[in-house]
């Protein structure tokens, strides 16, 4: 073994204890060496004593922290409410399809017999499709921060023996299983306190319910995101809960509330270094 | 078990498999700092380095799929390796490590450490760039010579020789004042 070998490995801590004994020995037998290992040691232990001092931007690191966890989030969630929707979307294909059998055979055995049965009326044939229960529903009012309106979804599903047609209201035909789970997501996150979650819920709910014309629900659920947001300074979410309310604002034809709120969303996108493409655009159209 | 028992590779599963977002917070601020610093030392300024930072971190998030054995820290300093090259090669000039990179403690200003400090700090600068990214490995950013190896895409003992080589060179370099200062 070389002297280099041997104080490499001592200072690595690798050496066994002959080595050890030999590394002693050189050291006695050559004074420059011995020299040479002090020094060694001595930066060994600056080394090891002092990493250079970052003035870690503390700030920057959460956001980005917060940003990506609630991608995390925002995946896992959408990812089950698609593992939802799938589930019902398949009990109402496996349900549809034993509707067809069973129909398509009692036709059959209709056709069979000495007079003629008429075909089931349309309406029989529906109400024995998919198995879905009668559902009324009502959502739960929201306490914090904003109080979503009790909705009623109602679809009744008549017993498959009876003549009556079914009653579905059109604007509440299907329950909507997504805005439930949304809504169930924002209040438990709420309830936690878990802004990152409840910023991200509730700027989804403001979309939907914005886009699904409910532009009191829309406002206060964005508000709220903008509060979330700001509590856990998730930027993204800021920034798009205003472009959101200028949007909203834009809708009603509060030209003024627009300008404002685009202006907001592009003030705190800059500020994060954050792409307001979209809520610049936005805010010339506007003005134009 | 509790987060923060698990391993960096266990951690990674969960964010990768049940995007848990509480084990990737663990796993963030694991690194988090060793990353900026690395990327700090690499890149010169704040600015650069919080671009490059979020980019890696996007990065990492992105492309978790991908990532299924060996070492995390690896993979994370071989990804933040990378972008730091990549933002390098995209520069006219080199830029050298600076007072916004390394602060020292004002109070240490007379001592000999400080002045020991002051020395290691030029000769660091002074390093060939293999040896100095293989010293700052081991010991800014604190990873076993086998994430080093990994990272830099060379053999184990390669790596350990790099980090030798350095002290060795920052030992010659020092020599004067460490016999001045005993």
């Amino acid at each position: 073994m070389t002297n280099h070998e041997l104080l490499a490995g001592f200072l690595d801590r690798s050496l066994s204890e002959d080595q050890l004994l030999e590394l002693e020995a050189r050291q006695v037998a050559d004074p420059a060496f011995a020299q040479e290992v002090k020094e060694m040691l001595t930066v060994e232990r600056l080394l090891q004593q002092d990493p250079p001092r970052v003035a870690y931007p503390v700030g920057f690191l959460s956001t980005i922290e917060s940003n990506i966890a609630a991608k995390i989030a925002v995946g896992a969630a959408s990812g089950g409410l698609l593992g939802f929707l799938v589930h019902n979307v398949w009990t109402w294909v496996v349900g549809g399809t034993a509707a067809v059998a069973i129909s398509g055979g009692a036709i059959y055995l209709a056709t069979q017999q000495d007079e003629p049965a008429p075909a089931p009326p349309i309406e029989q044939r529906i109400q024995s499709a998919p198995s879905q229960p009668s559902v009324e529903q009502t959502l739960p009012e929201q306490s914090t921060p904003a109080a979503v309106a009790p909705t009623t979804t109602r679809v009744s599903t008549p017993a498959a023996t009876t003549d009556r047609a079914i009653t579905i209201d059109a604007k509440t035909t299907a329950p909507d299983p997504v805005l439930k789970q949304l809504v169930a997501e924002y209040e438990q996150s709420n309830a936690t306190s878990d802004h990152v979650r409840s910023a991200q819920y509730a700027l989804l709910l403001g979309r939907r319910f914005r886009a699904d014309g409910n532009a009191t629900e829309a406002r206060s659920y964005l508000e709220s995101a903008v509060r979330h947001a700001q509590a856990v300074r998730l930027a993204d979410y800021e920034m798009d809960a205003h472009g959101e309310l200028g949007l909203l604002a834009k809708s009603r034809g509060d030209i003024g509330g627009a300008v404002r709120s685009f202006e907001q969303a592009i003030t705190v996108g800059r500020a994060q270094k954050r792409n307001v493409v979209r809520w610049s655009q936005e805010l010339e159209a506007i003005q134009q | 078990m509790p987060y923060t028992l698990l391993t960096d590779e266990e951690l990674f599963a969960m964010v990768r498999d049940q995007g848990d977002d509480q084990a990737f917070r663990t796993l963030f601020k694991r690194y988090d700092k060793r990353v900026y610093a690395y990327c700090l030392r690499a890149l010169g300024s704040h600015d650069d380095a919080q671009d490059v930072f979020q980019t890696i971190q996007l990065t990492v998030f992105d492309k978790r799929a991908s990532f299924h054995d060996g070492s995390f820290a690896a993979w994370l300093f071989t990804i933040s390796r990378n972008f730091c090259l990549k933002t390098l090669r995209g520069r006219k000039h080199t830029v050298e490590i600076t007072d916004e990179v390394i602060t020292v403690e004002p109070e240490e200003t007379h001592s000999s450490d400080f002045l020991l400090r002051q020395a290691l700090h030029t000769a660091i600068s002074r390093l060939p760039d293999e040896f100095r990214e293989a010293l700052s490995m081991k010991y800014f950013d604190d990873l076993p010579y086998e994430d080093i190896a990994a990272t830099l895409d060379i053999t184990v003992a390669l790596a350990k020789v790099r980090v030798f080589r350095a002290k060795k060179l920052i030992q010659q370099s020092m020599s004067t004042i460490i016999d001045e200062l005993r």
